[in-house]
């Protein structure tokens, strides 16, 4: 073998390495999403609520629907028509025995709009609620509370009045405020097993224990949630007008990029987030892709939608929750609301 | 022997030169730089008067309801009194790229009530009395806005009152009035303001 010929080999040798490498960099691993319900616009406020299952409302009551088998179950008594179809936010419980959520235009006449009344609350004002799914109580909190959280047996609200801004914990059962702390103004927040994360109304995150003092964990982001294990917490950052998605150990601030080009409104479910980056302009299909970052595996997955059920070139499919690993409700251009994942069960008629 | 010291010799040069450049390059060896972060202290009252501070017990000048100041990274003692409220103290410790915030949740030692409006003159000389029908009270009852009625021809006048804890009284910053001017009203602390707009208290102009 003459010296041309053995460069020439090298030469080849070196090219394929080097594709296969750019093959092996571009490849996004993906979860494939075979099929896609659309649902109701009640499905705006929805989570998840054990395995295959989720919790939302039918517009009369709170139901849970397990998205494999069909079955879909009453959480609370029905309590007349389009009495719960305008919930703002909705959340479970871990052990799934409360579900909190956040309810506007409840007419006086109704059953809620009588216990409002009852407990010297004004219907015409939006409340948050509590329902006990064993025995199907829903009781309202009794402050102008700004924004709620349920954790463990306890409910913690955000609430402004004349004299300050508070945290208030609140009995699950009873609605009754049990404690009451004040702290910075806020805009979003966490719960820690050790205190609070508040995203500041300057648009800070900070870490308190108390509320009186507040150490800054990040500058200028949005608070998405907390680690299961409360290790870390998932931010959004823009710089310039491009978004990121941080995840920031808090005994640091030491940031993690999760993803650049991030749209929309990420969301949790467990340890995984689900979120949306920019499409490529330049491409025909010119679409925002939604991916999963599941923190236990640090992995990231780009959520493949079969042929048929593709969302369309430009109707940028936005992340509303994330119900199972990867079973999901998003929203698009169109303000239609879709389920979409695998081995989804057909979506039972009056649903 | 002169070859070997011809050497020596060279090898001084050679190093003063180095040294020389080096230190022109490098630039002289710089002080360790003093690690510091950011304090802030918001006060929950609606002013900061009446306020004396100290910090690690030396005095801390507190002159608005937000105060920042860079402070070494350690350990810290703020303590805190104004008048008309009890006392505060904390400690905290202030770490690099973690600044810390102290939202100082000041408590009344008494709570004031507004139970009577000053009179007032009129430009023709005559004077109104009036008699409070509401009450809405803000910042631990330091701030107030009244609804009252005339004694001469009931007309319904607004005002907005604050307790001066100085002079122990309640003090006329706005009213009477039917509504109030957005530039005066934009002077007023934040809760006063908001509770003013939300209740169409404010002129909205044309």
């Amino acid at each position: 073998m003459n010296g041309q010929k053995r460069i020439a080999i090298a030469a080849v040798f070196i090219l394929i390495v080097v594709i296969v490498g750019v093959v092996i960099a571009g490849h996004k691993p993906g979860v494939a999403i075979s099929q896609r319900y659309i649902v109701p616009t009640t499905f705006d406020s929805s989570a998840a609520f054990g395995p295959n299952t989720l919790v939302t409302s039918n517009g009369q009551a709170i139901i849970s629907y397990n998205y494999v088998t069909g079955q879909v179950q009453s959480l609370s008594q029905s309590n007349g028509p389009e009495n719960l179809s305008a919930i703002i936010s909705l959340s479970a419980s871990s052990d799934h025995k409360y579900v909190l959520f956040h309810l506007q235009n409840v007419l006086a006449s109704s059953t809620l709009g009588a216990k409002l009344t009852t407990a010297g609350l004004n219907p015409a004002e939006d409340h948050w609620w509590i329902l006990n799914t064993n025995t199907h109580s829903l009781v309202p909190l009794p402050d102008p509370v700004t924004l709620a959280v349920i954790s463990g047996d306890t409910v913690y609200g955000l609430v402004y009045d004349n004299n300050g801004i508070y945290m208030n914990t609140y009995n699950s059962d009873t609605a009754k405020r049990m404690n009451s702390i004040s702290v910075p103004a806020a805009t979003n927040f966490a719960v820690l097993h050790t205190g609070y994360l508040l995203q500041t109304a300057a648009g800070n995150i900070v870490l308190t224990k108390d509320g009186i003092v507040s150490t800054q964990i990040y500058k200028k982001a949005n608070l998405v949630g907390v680690s299961p294990d409360q290790q870390s917490m998932f931010i959004t950052v823009a710089n310039n007008s491009l978004v990121s998605l941080l995840q920031v150990r808090l005994s640091d601030s030491t940031p993690t990029t999760i993803a650049d080009s991030v749209v929309g409104v990420p969301v949790m479910n467990g340890d995984t987030v689900l979120y949306g980056t920019a499409g490529d302009q330049s491409s025909v299909k010119n679409n925002t892709d939604l991916h999963t970052y599941n923190m236990a595996t640090g992995k990231t997955l780009v959520l493949n939608f079969a042929g048929n059920i593709a969302p369309k070139a430009g109707t940028d499919p936005a992340p509303i929750s994330l119900v199972g690993n990867s079973t999901l409700i998003y929203s698009d251009t169109s303000a239609k609301y879709y389920l979409a994942g695998n081995n989804l069960h057909t979506l039972p008629s009056g649903l | 022997m002169r070859q070997k010291l011809l050497i020596a010799l060279l090898l001084i040069v050679a190093g003063l030169t180095l040294t020389l450049i080096g230190r022109q390059v490098l630039g002289p060896k710089p002080k360790e730089a003093l690690i510091t972060d950011s304090l802030q202290i918001v006060l929950t009252t609606p002013d900061a008067s009446n306020v004396t501070a100290t910090l690690n017990d030396k005095p801390f000048t507190i002159s608005s309801v937000t105060t920042t100041k860079s402070l070494a990274l350690g350990n810290y003692k703020l303590s805190l009194n104004k008048l008309g409220y009890t006392s505060f103290s904390v400690s905290f410790s202030l770490h690099e790229n973690q600044p810390v915030t102290i939202t100082v949740p000041l408590e009344r030692t008494s709570i004031p009530t507004l139970n009577a409006i000053p009179p007032t003159t009129n430009p023709d000389g005559s004077t109104d009395n009036w008699t409070i029908t509401n009450v809405s009270y803000f910042y631990s009852n330091t701030w107030a806005f009244a609804a009252t009625t005339d004694n001469t021809d009931s007309i319904i006048s607004y005002f907005v009152m604050h307790y001066n804890d100085a002079t122990q009284s309640w003090e006329t910053v706005l009213g009477p009035d039917s509504i109030f001017d957005p530039g005066s009203v934009a002077k007023l602390p934040s809760a006063v303001q908001n509770y003013l707009n939300d209740n169409n208290y404010v002129n909205a102009g044309d």
